[in-house]
């Protein structure tokens, strides 16, 4: 054999020098060498050596390719890779409808999911100054735990003010009231009603389209209403300066019209009240150890709200400490340990809707946790679908082999066919795109209306959206297309054109590994969806330990005066009521509940925080509980019917210290004036959404309370409401009649639950959809190259089943190796999602071995589809093909 | 001046591209200074006096036919071009007109 010239200089000579002076360079340093390698080879290859590194010369050395060949984007040779890549499009219709299709529904998903993300971490910006304005809460130790409010008393906000010259401005306003308002004819009970200081539409920066946000809540008894609630009441008559009649604050006159809270806001008030409408509120006495008013600081620019933060703990010992003293009549050094774990904090504007999770909230937050969730969803969706495109795009590299051979050898250089690869996968990424922003523009009703928003079409179509589309376009184009183009331009020349197929194209590791992730992926989802749809299965399913079943809830009680016992009396005598209470409803939100803290111990301002339920005799019956103690309350005891004593749940006897031997009698001390006795002990009762941990609880009677719970036993309800309704009319109540299910009202209690699950489902169903159609593609891919093989086995004598078998072996070996990733990582995650129950299943190993199966079975089912239409070939067909 | 002068090497070279006619490439350009002249170059110094000429416009190259040797790789070929013909017969000229000049006397001096 002849003497090579040594490999590495003439690889450097390679590297450095201008191509169109290799040939000449190379060639005479191999001549040189060929001479003097018959004396030696050691001096021929120094000589060699020395000589590539004589010619590494600046004159000799590789600058920039454009200075040899022009024109590499020119005009036409971009309008060939179109028309290539348009025909390649068109060759193999199926084979690019799955590519571009599975890239448009991974982007559609995408774009939906973005949008809600985006939504959800927009809240409340739309108040200009919103990046100065925090909230003021109140957080307490309390029954072991932490009291969380997102509301302070009404001393609170001016207090501050006062105090630090950092706060430029305070603002309250208290939360959703109702009231009933009268305007001619109409006559409805409104909920969503604020009382709020005359600075706040301004700090709010809500405009007001009639009237003048700077003084429109001046005045007492002026109100500024939306135009939704405007129009309920005035029709299309100019609104400004009309007068409604309310029931607790009489005439009221509006003063302003707003058009309505932005959808991104944490509340949604219909109606602002001025402040001083409320004259207790004004002029009664300024205290700071209550709550109820939500507070908001406007904060100096250069203000750090940490350091002001910091400094509120002084305020409490200045302002609560000598309150609680003077209220409660116990000892400076009582009252200072008493509010000791007391802790005024304040949290940004904009990050109350994700990350304020307090009982108290005006409206259900969002979850941070939400985000991150449905963010990664979204990531994972498109990388899915990336990946489908790049193995999709490389698999059929093959049938490209023969182009890029003649290409190469017509001149092409590397960096031209990588430029074209390029150009393909983004005119693919950008159909990809324009069908994903018709999809999502098509099914963003739906969307809305099982996230519960209210995203506009104006979204997609606003300037920074449509920029980031196309920057995402791109971006999924290089990212996606990279890979195949450095892969396919890589081919030997020679080498393609001669066997017509460029060699490991049919098993790429990369491709492997791709897939592995893909199914990892989809498995972790399956996962996830049963473990979140076992949990709230198992909330809903939860004993409660009441009967929530046929019990209609008629709202209003106090309206009726004077009728309120004969509304009842009248429903025991209807013979198809069972019972009747006229008591709190129990079911709702904790924050819905009045509470009080009692101490088994005389009075004692930090004890158990225990919530008040208020009863008649016949509640325990109509709701179903079961007594484990005692006595229910009754009308025979003079002191039941005083509200003295108490029937109290399990919790509260074991909160307060108290077993089964000494809780009867036992005393709860409210404080020095106020004391009840204990008579009897209910078994512990969900009261709220089981996703909280039951918390104590007390019963006593009031002759008021503000619903009649109605237990019926008929299947005909409708007319059984028209009957009650005419009742409650016959007593001329100037509030209409009002009703609704216990048990609809229990299954709001999951509806933030449920509408994730949902969304979850939708989407997880998607990804897997992407993997398989993805793995499909793959499996027709392989079916494709392994034809003349199958043909030839088949004609060996292999049976159908042999040939199936050999086709899905090493796709599903993949999906088992992405089962065996998945599992952990999964159960994991769910693990620690669980935990933020208070109530909760543990994860069973068959859930994973089910998601498990599913997966197998999915990817089973989609690749057999191909192998068997693969093997069922006539072989005589593939084979004639030669 | 580029193209108006040319230096010593240069024009040996030149010289050598046209003895070596048709067959001029840096190895055969190079045995020849060699041999003729006794100049031992490298090859790459040879490539880079080759390349000047023909910025200069005195020579001009085109790829040889490949063969078996060299891997098959192609030669550059240099020809002389009508301005690197002149630039020789001008010196050439120079160096005779002021070779006659000379006085015979000083041609027969002889150090003792």
């Amino acid at each position: 054999m002849k003497p090579r010239p040594p490999k590495w200089p003439n690889r450097f000579l390679e590297w450095y020098c201008r191509p169109d002076r290799l040939e000449e360079i190379q060639g005479d340093a191999h001549e040189l060498f060929d001479r003097t390698v018959i004396a030696s080879k050691f001096k021929a290859d120094l000589y060699f050596t020395w000589n590539v590194i004589r010619f590494f010369r600046w004159r000799n050395i590789r600058r920039k390719t454009k200075h040899y060949y022009s024109n590499q984007f020119s005009a036409a040779m971009l309008k060939n890779y179109f028309k290539t890549g348009w025909r390649n499009l068109m060759r193999k219709k199926a084979f690019s409808m799955i590519n571009v299709f599975g890239l448009a529904i991974g982007l559609t998903c995408f774009l939906l999911i973005a949008s809600f993300v985006y939504d959800e971490l927009s809240y409340d910006q739309y108040a200009a100054q919103y990046k100065r304005i925090y909230r003021v809460g109140l957080q307490l130790e309390q029954n072991g735990g932490v009291d969380d409010y997102p509301h302070v008393d009404v001393a609170v906000g001016a207090g501050i003010k006062s105090n630090y010259p950092e706060v430029v401005e305070f603002t309250r306003a208290t939360g959703n009231l109702f009231d009933y308002l009268r305007y001619g004819d109409v006559n409805v009970r409104e909920e969503g009603l604020t009382l709020a200081d005359s600075n706040f539409l301004r700090l709010f920066s809500i405009p007001l389209i009639e009237g003048n946000a700077d003084h429109a809540l001046t005045e007492p008894n002026s109100i500024v209403v939306s135009r939704a609630f405007a129009k309920k009441y005035f029709g299309d008559k100019p609104a400004l300066g009309e007068l409604l009649t309310s029931r607790r604050y009489g005439t009221l006159k509006v003063t302003g019209v707003f058009d309505k809270i932005p959808d991104n806001s944490h509340f949604h008030y219909s109606a602002f009240l001025s402040m001083n409408s409320n004259a207790r509120i004004t002029n009664g006495r300024q205290t700071w150890s209550n709550v109820g008013f939500h507070t908001y600081l406007l904060l100096d620019e250069h203000a750090d709200p940490h350091r002001l933060e910091a400094k509120l703990p002084a305020l409490i010992e200045k302002y609560v400490v000598p309150e609680i003293q003077d209220d409660m009549g116990i000892s400076l050094a009582d009252a200072q340990r008493s509010v000791n774990t007391w802790k005024f904090y304040l949290m940004p504007l904009s990050k109350i809707h994700l990350y304020s999770h307090t009982k108290y909230e005006i409206e259900a937050n969002g979850d941070i946790n939400n985000v991150y969730i449905f963010g990664a969803l979204a990531i994972f969706i498109l990388l899915l679908a990336c990946i489908n495109f790049m193995n999709l795009s490389t698999a059929s590299a093959a049938r490209r082999g023969v182009e890029i051979g003649i290409r190469k050898s017509l001149g092409s250089f590397r960096s031209q066919l990588v430029t074209q690869f390029l150009v393909e996968s983004m005119i693919l990424a950008m159909i990809a795109l324009t069908f994903a922003v018709v999809f999502a523009l098509t099914l963003l009703p739906f969307f809305n209306q099982l996230t519960g928003k209210q995203i506009g079409i104006s979204f997609f179509l606003s300037a920074p959206v449509l920029t980031s589309l196309v920057v995402l376009g791109i971006t999924v184009g290089l990212l996606a297309g990279t890979y195949p183009a450095v892969f396919l331009s890589s081919f030997q020349t020679l080498r393609v054109l001669k066997s017509n197929s460029p060699g490991g194209s049919r098993r790429s590791n990369l491709r492997s590994v791709l897939v592995v992730f893909q199914f990892a992926i989809s498995t972790a989802l399956i996962v996830a969806t049963i473990v979140a749809y076992q949990q709230l299965h198992f909330l809903q399913n939860i004993e409660m330990g009441y009967d929530k079943d046929q019990v209609v809830v008629v709202e209003n009680a106090g309206a009726l005066g004077g009728n309120m016992d004969a509304f009842k009396r009248k429903l025991e005598q209807d013979h198809r009521v069972s019972h009747v209470s006229h008591a709190t409803v129990p079911i709702g939100n904790a924050g819905s509940y009045g509470g009080t803290e009692v101490s088994s111990r005389g009075p004692n301002p930090s004890g158990t925080h225990i919530h008040i339920f208020t009863v008649d005799y016949d509640f325990l019956e109509t709701m179903g509980l079961q007594l484990v103690l005692g006595r229910n309350l009754s009308n025979e005891f003079s002191n039941d019917s005083l509200g003295l004593n108490v029937v109290i749940n399990e919790t509260a006897m074991k909160n307060l210290g108290w077993d089964e031997s000494n809780v009867l009698g036992s005393t709860i001390y409210r404080s020095a004036q106020v004391q009840y006795q204990v008579v009897g002990v209910v078994k512990d009762f969900h009261y709220t959404s089981a996703k909280e941990k039951i918390a104590p609880m007390m019963m006593l009677y009031r002759r008021v309370a503000p619903t009649y719970l109605v237990k019926v036993k008929t299947s005909d309800i409708s007319n059984f409401i028209t009957d009650t309704k005419a009742q409650w009319n016959a007593f001329h109540a100037d509030v209409p009649f009002s009703y609704y299910f216990l048990d609809d009202r229990f299954s709001h209690l999951y509806k933030a639950e449920q509408t994730t699950e949902q969304i979850f489902i939708v989407f997880m169903v998607i990804a897997i959809l992407i993997a398989c159609l993805g793995l499909f593609g793959l499996s027709t891919h392989s079916a494709e190259q392994r034809t003349r093989e199958i043909g030839i086995r088949k004609v060996l004598g292999s049976s159908v089943g042999q040939i199936v078998l050999l086709q899905s072996k090493e796709f599903l070996l993949l999906v088992l190796a992405a089962i065996v990733v998945a599992a952990p990582v999964s159960w994991w995650a769910m693990h620690q999602w669980l935990q933020t129950f208070g109530y909760r299943i543990s994860i069973d190993a068959t859930v994973i071995l089910l998601a498990g199966v599913a997966a197998l079975v999915i990817a089973l089912i989609t690749v057999s589809f191909q192998a068997f239409k693969a093997a069922m070939a006539n072989p005589v067909r593939s084979l004639r093909s030669e | 001046m580029k193209g108006t002068h040319i230096g010593e090497l240069e024009e040996l070279v030149l010289l050598m591209v046209g003895v070596l006619y048709p067959e001029a490439y840096g190895v055969s350009v190079m045995d020849e200074l060699d041999k003729q002249a006794g100049r031992s170059l490298n090859i790459s110094a040879v490539h880079a006096v080759l390349t000047r000429l023909e910025d200069k416009g005195l020579l001009e190259s085109k790829m040889s036919e490949p063969t078996d040797a060299r891997g098959g790789r192609r030669k550059r070929i240099f020809l002389l071009t009508a301005a690197g013909k002149r630039s020789l017969e001008e010196t050439n000229e120079l160096r005779n007109q002021l070779y006659n000049r000379i006085p015979r006397i000083a041609l027969q001096f002889r150090m003792a």
